[in-house]
């Protein structure tokens, strides 16, 4: 006779097709009931009448002639960007011009103030539990960093449908709710720290080259330092700091702290704008936010 | 003076989506039409009438994808949906097929002579499941003929995954013990 935990890794191992001999009559029954259920699927035919009704509508030919134009500009683009990439003071040009992209000006970052300290949300936002599901509503392919092996477990998948926009973030389970580095406490995001957060966004739907989630996206200040790096091969850049606030007369104001413990990495490839963000030991952190970039890319 | 809370950068925390979600039902379908039909079969025990709440499961989950909540899986929707079709089902058809009453059409890959066999075999095993408690009944049928892992089956019955592993347990032994009877 099995017990609950030798049946159930009985089952586990049957499903996942390892070859697994029944020892035990429960054991038996189960083989027997599992054969049994592979020997049914929906008939071809209703099959194919059903997946019918669930087909996407097909793109109204206006919206093809766009996607062909749309294809012959990036199409020319590529070209420009080989030819750019080849040649070397067309390279570093590019690079100080990307650099540019990267950051906005005074003028266009907003400052969070309202009394709430909260985000304004639109309906075009929404939350996953899991990254497995991420499939169902972005049509690209997702990068994924390495996370488990950093120790960290995925804690909320937040989308913002219009732009294709996809933050991740993540936590980890071991530390502490609190922990102080330096002069700054590490802040809690539900039971848990945020520690890290990954985000990825097509290039066509970014602003102006800039990752774009929310009017108030947290953008860098104009004084942030910033680093060159490469990511798999890509130009990209470091950058330490974040926004503070404090409140004046009731009023929150933001100020942007350059040694606060947190770090982005923000890099593009062809197709794709992406970041990094990491809250992490001053001491480790330059190397441990670009091999999490870094695994983005494998 | 700063103020070293959660709030005080602009960290993105999204509001569950009240709008419909832009999802590729068709993918949904292909992904888990097979689950959803042979938890369905293994409950009714009759392949047609399988077939025809599988299509009411999936027509009604591409009508009412509004009211899918993100934050659950959807093969955990989908199961809720089918349970509720299936017992829809067992209310509107309170007499069962009897034995005698089915349908003798081969499986084109089958002799005649299996087809019928494979057929009565499910029915036993649909009787029996239907005679076990609810909760054994539906940890079987989950975790059997749909596939899914005790963590998927535990988090739709609001149990912890050993409590499903025990579940499946007893459900075995019972259902063993009632087909046994009957031969």
């Amino acid at each position: 006779m099995s017990t609950p935990e030798q049946l159930n890794q009985f089952i586990n191992d049957t499903q996942d097709g390892n070859p697994v001999t029944p020892q035990t009559p429960e054991e038996s029954l189960v083989v027997d009931l599992m054969q049994l259920a592979n020997q049914f699927d929906l008939s071809p035919e209703f099959d194919a009448d059903l997946m019918a009704q669930f087909k996407p509508e097909k793109t109204p030919l206006a919206s093809q002639r766009w996607m062909r134009l749309t294809a012959s500009i990036v199409l020319g683009l590529i070209g420009i960007s080989v030819l750019i990439m080849a040649v070397p003071p067309l390279r570093v040009w590019a690079g100080e011009i990307l650099n540019d992209l990267f950051r906005r000006d005074t003028e266009s970052i907003k400052v969070y103030s309202d009394n709430e300290g909260r985000y304004a949300f639109s309906d075009d936002t929404m939350s996953l539990s899991s990254v497995d599901d991420v499939k169902y509503v972005l049509d690209y392919e997702l990068a994924l960093p390495d996370y488990e092996q950093w120790g960290y477990q995925v804690e909320q998948v937040s989308i913002l449908r219009s732009r294709n926009s996809i933050a991740i973030f993540y936590s980890r389970a071991t530390p502490p709710p609190e922990r102080q580095i330096g002069d700054m406490t590490i802040y809690t995001f539900s039971d848990d720290f945020l520690l890290l957060q990954t985000r990825q966004q097509p290039l066509e739907d970014s602003q102006n080259g800039v990752f774009y989630f929310t009017d108030e996206q947290d953008t860098i200040a104009p004084i942030a330092e910033t680093t060159p790096v490469s990511v798999g091969g890509y130009h990209g850049e470091l950058v330490q700091g974040e926004w503070f606030s404090s409140t004046i007369s009731g009023k929150k104001h933001f100020y942007w702290k350059k040694d606060a413990p947190v770090y982005r990495v923000r890099w593009q490839d062809e197709t794709f704008l992406y970041e990094v963000e990491l809250w992490s030991d001053p001491e480790n952190a330059h190397d441990e936010i670009l091999a999490i970039a870094g695994s983005m890319m494998d | 003076m700063a103020e070293h809370s959660q709030q005080s950068r602009p960290l993105l925390l999204f509001n569950k989506s009240r709008t419909q979600p832009r999802i590729n039902f068709a993918e949904v379908y292909q992904q888990h039409r097979t689950q959803i039909y042979r938890y369905t079969l293994a409950r009714i025990g009759h392949e047609d009438d399988a077939q025809d709440i599988t299509a009411q499961i999936f027509l009604k989950a591409y009508r009412n994808l509004n009211s899918f909540r993100q934050d659950v899986p959807i093969i955990a929707w989908l199961m809720g949906i089918a349970r509720h079709q299936i017992a829809d089902y067992f209310r509107g058809q309170r007499e069962h097929v009897s034995l005698s009453e089915l349908p003798d059409i081969p499986s084109p890959n089958k002799s005649p002579e299996e087809s019928i066999e494979r057929k009565h075999q499910m029915m036993r095993v649909a009787q029996a499941l239907n005679a076990l408690s609810e909760d054994r009944r539906e940890a079987l049928a989950m975790r059997l003929f749909a596939g899914l892992k005790n963590q998927e089956i535990a988090d739709l019955m609001g149990k912890s995954p050993d409590a499903v592993a025990m579940l499946v347990y007893r459900g075995t032994q019972d259902l063993k013990s009632r087909l046994s009877e009957e031969e």
